[in-house]
């Protein structure tokens, strides 16, 4: 049965002449869960607002939505506040109270349902998501995922048809967005709950969805099974193939073209089935003098020169609450790329912010480049010598518009090549809170960049940026570690430090564990290392990235974008591709 | 130890704490209305007595003694002498200034008024701890919805504005513009920098949750409210035991037990002690101390489940 459909909408917004929106047509069946991809910027949000007449932003409006064989404009508002349920992108700021039984019982209170009713359906719902336990806490004492639980579950408690989720896990970490998403998949499975999510992180969700819908600078270029829109993106040359599964990607470039594989178990198979004889049978393989870490470090035992020491660290934010930082150590050379890894609230943000001293340090001492963090001014800290990229990123901005913000720190000239560099112009004169939250990491970036510091902390760099662009984004790393920049960075994106990070640690229990250089580390690790790895460790063991599987798997066939002209070993085969693009474009 | 863990158990046992919120603000309100009312000595000493033992039910007992040291004693003689600085009223000088004479009466009326000032100061701070916003919320909800809504609302933001200024003051921290900068003007431009900021940063966050709210059908009918306090045997028991206690009392302080006058010359009702006055004043003292005793009622109950607990410690 059809739920909801879309027939030929296009929209502009007021005082714009461009469509934002362009000849839309879909339909949502009930009982399906449907996955909307774009890169930032293609108007996932603005189509995902149309469907609830009370979100839809002012502007010109052609082509019709039917919702259950209505008009939409047609079923009245409390209807459509309790058939069609929505879900925003930014967990805190949807919440209207102060505790999260009151937030629960927002929509029903709303929608005048009587008192029992309402005991009933929170309690039940409380139960089924085990929110019991905070039940009367404050909504601000809770962690990202849970806020954003909460608000599902206000949201479900008005019994809807249709739940529509734009980017719902978007600002947290992956443990718990995997966790969100998979209370996503439980409910879709056991209520077969309708389910319209727009995402641009496919891993968790990609092989669950019934359809797969692709957009594209507002129009709606894909749509099919997960397998065929693979196919079709690859077959397309799609930039958005970026963003496909691990699996799927790593088989496409070792010349796959049908039946891609896009779970690590699928992707085992494949391999499995790929590999010649007598590879599948040697485990002791290795990659060697391959990829990044080939240059073994030879010069460890020359006098290196150390951007940061931390020795000895202690840090806690009261008396009474625990050590977030406990007797941690810690070295980054000189030049180096050094990626913080670890589980969630472990502390590791505590720590980025204790190097700069932001925060002050209980016990221990700091260095930067061999002189004590205490001795610095502060003006010889943060002239040209160090930058932090905080968690939250909005708060660099200060000005009204990006470009003023930027101007303040560079001139003009300056300013326009970095804009250029991490693509940011188009939007450089909005204001910083109107923008996505991929750009606004870029905006943040850019200006990180542009104090042009020699240290560089980021704090989850790559957060809510798309797969294309942390690919260029990775890239930029490199040229600044040319430069001879310091890079420290903490990240929950294994597969982004494997490619991009020299040196990796992981944080644990309030010290650096197992700081070793990133393949060392990563194939000694059984559960917290890349899909690459999971994929290949039976064959090679030291497998991290794609490149060493298409160096097993023999030459890579095929290239799947213009971006891989990066890599080395891929430079042969991007000029074959670049015919292919001149024939296809 | 043993005394941390009595405590401890208190907080978790404090069973008056737990009634339901409208028996708990029909309660403060009677006593502290009482207490400020009537000018009786003996009501208003044992009102402060009770207030005060009630008061160590609840953390912080260092800081709140701190307090009555520091605040409550100053704050008592200040009213005793500036009463009997400024009123010469009364029969019975004991000392003469050029302004007057310093009167019995006045310093009499200036010790109760002062210890009125200072038991209602206390109640307060035993309110603070029972009277938790979600209680304050559910009792005006139920007369008027649209403002708990919006006290709501408040408690959530000011909050969320403070962690957010804070955020703010982090990331430019952490680029060197924060308003630790060593010139004023430096620091100046930052601090109006970071706050114009959060002014709009405020109102993108009032829009976000316009739209949430707008989202989830708000306006759309007559709002109805829910509540996480039920009414249980408990407080209907606890309600009627304490209804009998201020019935009793009150119809005493009616009959005179609680009538009192300082000017001209002073005269308490009830005294002197006759029977009819004494089991007023008991009634009182029941009714004051009420929550202390259904409180270590509940202590007494959490010991009695506690012990094979503590056994098994001991072990």
């Amino acid at each position: 049965m059809c739920l909801l459909e879309v027939k030929d909408f296009s929209f502009t917004y007021a005082q714009e002449t461009e469509c934002a929106l362009k000849n839309i047509s879909f339909q949502i069946e009930e009982g399906g869960f449907y996955l909307l991809c774009g890169q930032s910027g293609s108007g996932k949000t603005t189509l995902l607002r149309q469907l609830k007449t009370v979100l839809a932003p002012q502007g010109k409006a052609g082509g019709e939505i039917f919702f259950s064989g209505r008009k939409l404009k047609d079923v009245s508002e409390i209807e459509q506040a309790q058939k069609i349920g929505f879900v925003f992108q930014n967990p805190e700021e949807q919440f209207v109270t102060d505790k999260v039984w009151h937030e629960l019982a927002f929509g029903l209170e709303s929608i005048s349902c009587p008192q029992e009713e309402m005991h009933i359906r929170v309690a039940e719902l409380s139960s089924y998501f085990g929110i019991t336990d905070w039940f009367e806490k404050e909504v601000s004492v809770l962690s990202g995922g849970q806020k954003q639980l909460v608000n599902l579950a206000s949201v479900l408690l008005m019994n809807p048809k249709l739940l529509i989720l734009d980017e719902p896990v978007a600002q947290l970490d992956p443990v718990a967005a995997s966790d969100f998403l998979h209370t996503l998949l439980r409910i879709h499975k056991e209520m077969g709950m309708t389910i319209l999510l727009s995402e641009h992180h496919l891993e968790e969700v990609f092989s669950y969805a019934d359809r797969i819908f692709v957009m594209e600078q507002g129009k709606l270029s894909i749509q099919g099974a997960p397998a065929e829109v693979g196919e079709s993106l690859l077959k397309g040359n799609h930039e958005m193939f970026l963003s496909m599964p691990a699996p799927m990607q790593i088989s496409a470039r070792c010349g796959e073209e049908k039946k891609l594989p896009y779970t690590v178990a699928m992707g085992r198979k494949w391999l499995w089935e790929r590999l010649s004889f007598e590879k599948r049978e040697r485990k002791d393989l290795v990659v060697s003098g391959q990829g990044k870490c080939g240059k073994k470090e030879a010069d460890d035992r020359k006098e290196v020169e150390y951007a940061i020491e931390v020795k000895r660290a202690w840090f806690q934010y009261e008396t009474g609450s625990s050590w977030l930082l406990k007797e941690a150590s810690l070295s980054v050379k000189r030049g180096e790329i050094f990626a913080l890894l670890g589980g969630n609230g472990v502390g590791k943000s505590t720590f980025l912010r204790t190097i700069p001293g932001i925060l002050p340090l209980f016990r221990g001492k700091i260095f930067l480049f061999g002189k004590l963090l205490k001795k610095y001014t502060k003006k010889e800290l943060f002239d040209h010598f160090i930058g932090v990229l905080p968690q939250d990123v909005s708060s660099l901005f200060v000005k009204e518009t990006i470009r003023e913000d930027l101007l303040f720190l560079a001139d003009e000239k300056e300013v326009k090549n970095i804009a250029e560099k991490l693509h940011i112009i188009s939007f450089l004169d909005r204001h910083p809170y109107d923008l996505s939250a991929g750009e606004q990491q870029k905006a943040a970036l850019a200006k990180v960049l542009l104090m042009k510091p020699a240290l560089l902390l980021l704090d989850e760099p790559t957060k809510s940026l798309d797969a294309h662009f942390k690919r260029e984004f990775g890239e930029i790393l490199k040229d600044l570690k040319k430069e001879g920049v310091t890079v420290f960075l903490v990240s929950h994106d294994i597969e982004f430090c494997a490619e991009y990070v020299d040196r990796a640690g992981l944080y644990f229990r309030g010290q650096v564990e197992a700081a070793a250089d990133v393949r060392t580390f990563f194939s000694k690790n059984y559960f917290y290392t890349t899909i690459t790895n999971r994929m290949a460790r039976d064959f090679v063991a030291d497998a991290i990235v794609p490149e060493d599987i298409i160096a097993l798997v023999g030459k890579a066939l095929k290239p799947v974008d213009g971006s891989f002209a990066f890599r080395e070993e891929c430079q042969e085969v991007m000029k074959e591709g670049e015919k292919m693009c001149d024939i296809g474009g | 130890m043993q005394e941390k863990m009595l405590w401890s158990n208190a907080m978790r046992e404090n069973l008056f704490a737990n009634c339901h919120p409208v028996v708990l603000f029909a309660y403060f309100l009677s006593v502290v209305l009482i207490t400020m009312l009537t000018a009786h000595p003996v009501v208003i000493g044992i009102s402060f007595l009770a207030g005060f033992s009630y008061r160590f039910f609840f953390p912080e007992r260092k800081r709140f003694l701190k307090e009555q040291i520091f605040l409550g004693i100053p704050l008592f003689l200040l009213i005793v002498v500036f009463n009997a600085a400024f009123n010469h009223y009364g029969v019975t000088p004991l000392y003469y200034l050029k302004t007057g004479a310093i009167t019995l009466e006045a310093i009499l009326y200036g010790v109760v008024a002062g210890m009125m000032l200072w038991s209602a100061l206390i109640w307060f701070s035993v309110v603070n701890f029972v009277m938790t916003t979600d209680k304050f919320i559910d009792i005006f909800g139920r007369l008027f919805p649209t403002f708990s809504l919006f006290l709501s609302m408040v408690f959530r933001f000011v909050p969320h504005f403070r962690k957010r200024f804070l955020i703010i003051r982090e990331g430019q921290a952490g680029i060197g513009k924060d308003i630790s900068d060593e010139h004023f003007l430096g620091k100046f431009k930052a601090g109006v920098a970071e706050i114009s900021m959060l002014l709009s940063w405020a109102l993108e966050s009032a829009v976000q949750t316009v739209n949430s709210m707008k989202s989830r059908g708000y306006g759309t009918g007559k709002r109805t409210r829910y509540t996480i306090y039920n009414c249980y045997v408990s407080d209907y028991i606890i309600a009627g035991i304490g209804l009998l206690f201020l019935i009793g009392s009150m119809t005493g302080f009616m009959q005179g037990a609680g009538k009192s006058q300082y000017d001209p010359v002073i005269q308490i009702g009830g005294f002197p002690l006759s029977c009819f006055s004494v089991v007023t004043y008991l009634f009182w003292l029941c009714f004051c101390f009420f929550p202390v005793f259904v409180s270590c009622y509940g202590i007494g109950l959490a010991n009695a489940c506690m012990e094979p607990k503590v056994d098994m410690k001991r072990r």
